[in-house]
């Protein structure tokens, strides 16, 4: 009974792993929505700044209207992350998100933009930040 | 001191304690610490295989890198070795011993303290060079490793050699207990010498329905039942222990000892530190409090810019953009070289000054006196770099756990996480805790090493033996506020890769 009680647990541990589902998935790839970070090779560094974006269409449009979301993760755990958004876009699709590094090391930066159809993209990127 | 006179005679016995003390000593009592533990351990290799590979986002990276590790030497400074006192992976060995039965004695050559020293310059090299924090995979299987080793070394041998002699956790947990305010003893040590079964040491397992032990003093002995109890699988006895080392404090020794002799008792912190023969005079257990206070120092060199600039430096100067044998240098020679031949070399110096070059005062056995006077400028190094992640970072469980709920469509604490949730102060506020931490552990082994000095070479001499050590620890106290005073930087090791291409 005891054997048959341990396998049942064990059963339940494996079965929750495979119904495992984030709260925030994330999206497929849309081969119709282009997002992109315009960074030039300027080192980034802490303190406030501002991410540039550009949204286009797979036509290489640009897209307005949508709501860019950036969040910051630093790769060691125990940090709070930095969130900024921004929304509108210029005409040439441009969004312009301001940013606070909080500190220097290694981030994970998601960008995720949710079109005004709804639809939405992702991008990540692995950047390095310097103390001054 | 006659035979019969304790150790020591502490003012408290945390087993006579109201609740508390009937909790510890209850048959189950461990089990009670270590099933919390057990089912945090398993939730972290969980989260770590199926969740989202982010550190800052995953169970295994946050619960292993900032509370584990933040609350452990908090533990060891304010209590004791709780950690090895809770630790699961202590639950499958005893499985594993009930399967195995009687197995060998764990190599005699292998009966010290260098594989765990080995294991500990391991793990901190592989947690750089592997990039351990940053992966809740890898940390996952970190975990399932201890689990595993601690299962298959239980099987194979008769005593308990993972925790012994193996566990890199468990090392650093008996070096800094070394340093705790609670420690093993026995209320009277003439019921030891007339004590028959030692109980305390051998346990009881018999097929009696009950174990007979023979009545010493008024009180009737407690009888143990025919599952028998468990001696210390570290093989200390009771009323000879003088040390923290080595002490795991599952306290199998007060459950068995068939007359309620043991106790846990409140101590200095300092006391054992400062008497002779607390430790033996071993190479290999006085290298382990000699080599983590500068693992200390090279740990937390790993975290700020000045590390960056190194490796650039030798990459260039050995031709090779290899990040893992870049650290690997580093850390041999901070953790393992430079301390052998920092404290062998403060060691032979005090015996020149002194001019005492011979028994009593060789080179080891002056090394071996000098060497618990490391303990407290390591505490107080590691404390200030673990306080800082666990201050600055507590927070982040809560909605860490929060989503993972959420994942699991568990919607009893809503549905929107808070992520600014994260430090109990401010990095800034905890810089005045660090230097508290550093100054405070410099003194105490400055205290230490001239006490010690004292009592080895006598008064007058005394200054001799101090100086190279109190220069020593002033080289390392100036190293940990240099790398303390730097701006803390979580990695920034991409800059490497392709440096030479």
């Amino acid at each position: 009974m005891k054997s048959l009680l341990r396998a049942l647990l064990v059963l339940c541990a494996l079965s929750l792993s495979s119904c495992r589902q984030s709260a925030q998935p994330t999206p497929t790839p849309d081969p119709d929505i282009q997002l992109e970070w315009l960074r030039d090779d300027a080192p980034l560094h802490v303190g406030m700044d501002a991410l540039v974006f550009l949204l286009k269409n797979g036509r290489a449009e640009p897209i307005r209207g949508a709501v860019i979301e950036v969040r910051g993760d630093m790769t060691h755990a125990g940090m709070v992350p930095v969130n900024s958004k921004a929304e509108g876009g210029t005409e040439d699709g441009r969004y312009v998100v301001p940013f606070q590094w909080t500190m220097g090391g290694d981030w994970i930066v998601t960008v995720r933009a949710t079109l005004p159809d709804g639809r939405i993209a992702q991008r990540r990127y692995e950047v390095q930040v310097r103390t001054p | 001191m006659s035979r019969a006179e304790p150790l020591y005679r502490p003012p408290l016995d945390a087993l006579r304690l109201p609740i508390i003390g009937r909790l510890l000593k209850a048959r189950r009592g461990r089990l009670f610490f270590q099933m919390p533990l057990l089912l945090i351990a398993l939730l972290l290799i969980y989260d770590g295989f199926t969740g989202e590979q982010l550190a800052s986002r995953n169970l295994a990276t946050v619960g292993a890198w900032v509370h584990y590790r933040g609350l452990v030497i908090l533990a060891l400074l304010l209590a004791g070795n709780l950690f090895c006192m809770s630790c699961p992976f202590t639950l499958p060995r005893t499985l594993a011993k009930r399967w195995a039965g009687k197995g060998k004695r764990f190599p005699r050559l292998l009966r010290n303290k260098w594989l765990a020293i080995g294991g500990l310059f391991l793990i901190f090299w592989l947690y750089e060079a592997t990039d351990m924090w940053a992966s809740p995979l890898l940390t996952a299987w970190v975990i399932v490793a201890y689990f595993v080793a601690a299962f298959a070394l239980e099987l194979l041998f008769s005593e308990s050699p993972f925790c012994k002699y193996v566990c890199p956790l468990g090392a650093f947990n008996f070096a800094y207990s070394t340093l705790s305010p609670l420690q093993i003893g026995v209320r009277d040590p003439k019921t030891c010498q007339s004590c028959v079964g030692k109980e305390c040491i051998n346990g009881s397992y018999s097929a009696q329905p009950v174990i007979v032990v023979e009545p010493i003093g008024e009180k009737p002995p407690i009888r143990h039942d025919a599952r028998g109890v468990l001696g210390c699988g570290t093989l200390l006895y009771a009323p000879q222990v003088k040390s923290n080392m080595d002490c795991t404090l599952c306290l199998d020794c007060a459950r068995a000892c068939p007359h309620d002799n043991v106790i846990l008792g409140l101590r200095s912190p300092l006391r054992e530190l400062q008497r002779p023969h607390s430790l033996p005079k071993r190479w290999d257990v006085n290298f382990l409090l000699v080599a983590l206070a500068f693992m200390g120092v090279v740990n937390a060199f790993g975290m700020v810019p000045p590390v960056y600039a190194l490796l650039r430096e030798m990459a260039l100067a050995l031709g090779t953009g290899a990040e893992w044998l870049l650290l690997l240098i580093i850390f041999f020679i901070g953790s393992l070289a430079l301390p052998a031949l920092l404290s062998i070399g403060a060691a032979w110096l005090a015996n020149l000054l002194t001019g005492r070059q011979r028994r009593p005062h060789g080179l080891r056995d002056t090394f071996a006196a000098f060497a618990p006077s490391f303990v407290p400028i390591g505490a107080g190094i590691w404390a200030a770099h673990y306080g800082f992640h666990f201050i600055v970072g507590a927070l982040t469980i809560v909605p860490v756990f929060h989503n993972f709920l959420l994942d699991h469509g568990v919607t009893l604490f809503g549905t929107q996480v808070n992520w600014q949730l994260g430090a109990l102060a401010e990095a800034d506020q905890f810089a005045v805790v660090q230097v508290i931490l550093l100054i405070g552990g410099y003194l105490l082994s400055l205290i230490l090493a001239r006490r010690i000095a004292v009592r080895e070479y006598g008064p007058a001499r005394a200054q001799g033996a101090f100086l190279p050590y109190a220069l020593l620890f002033l080289a390392l106290l100036l190293a940990a506020f240099f790398i303390f005073s730097q701006p803390m930087e979580m990695r920034g090791t991409a800059e490497l890769d392709g440096l030479l291409h």
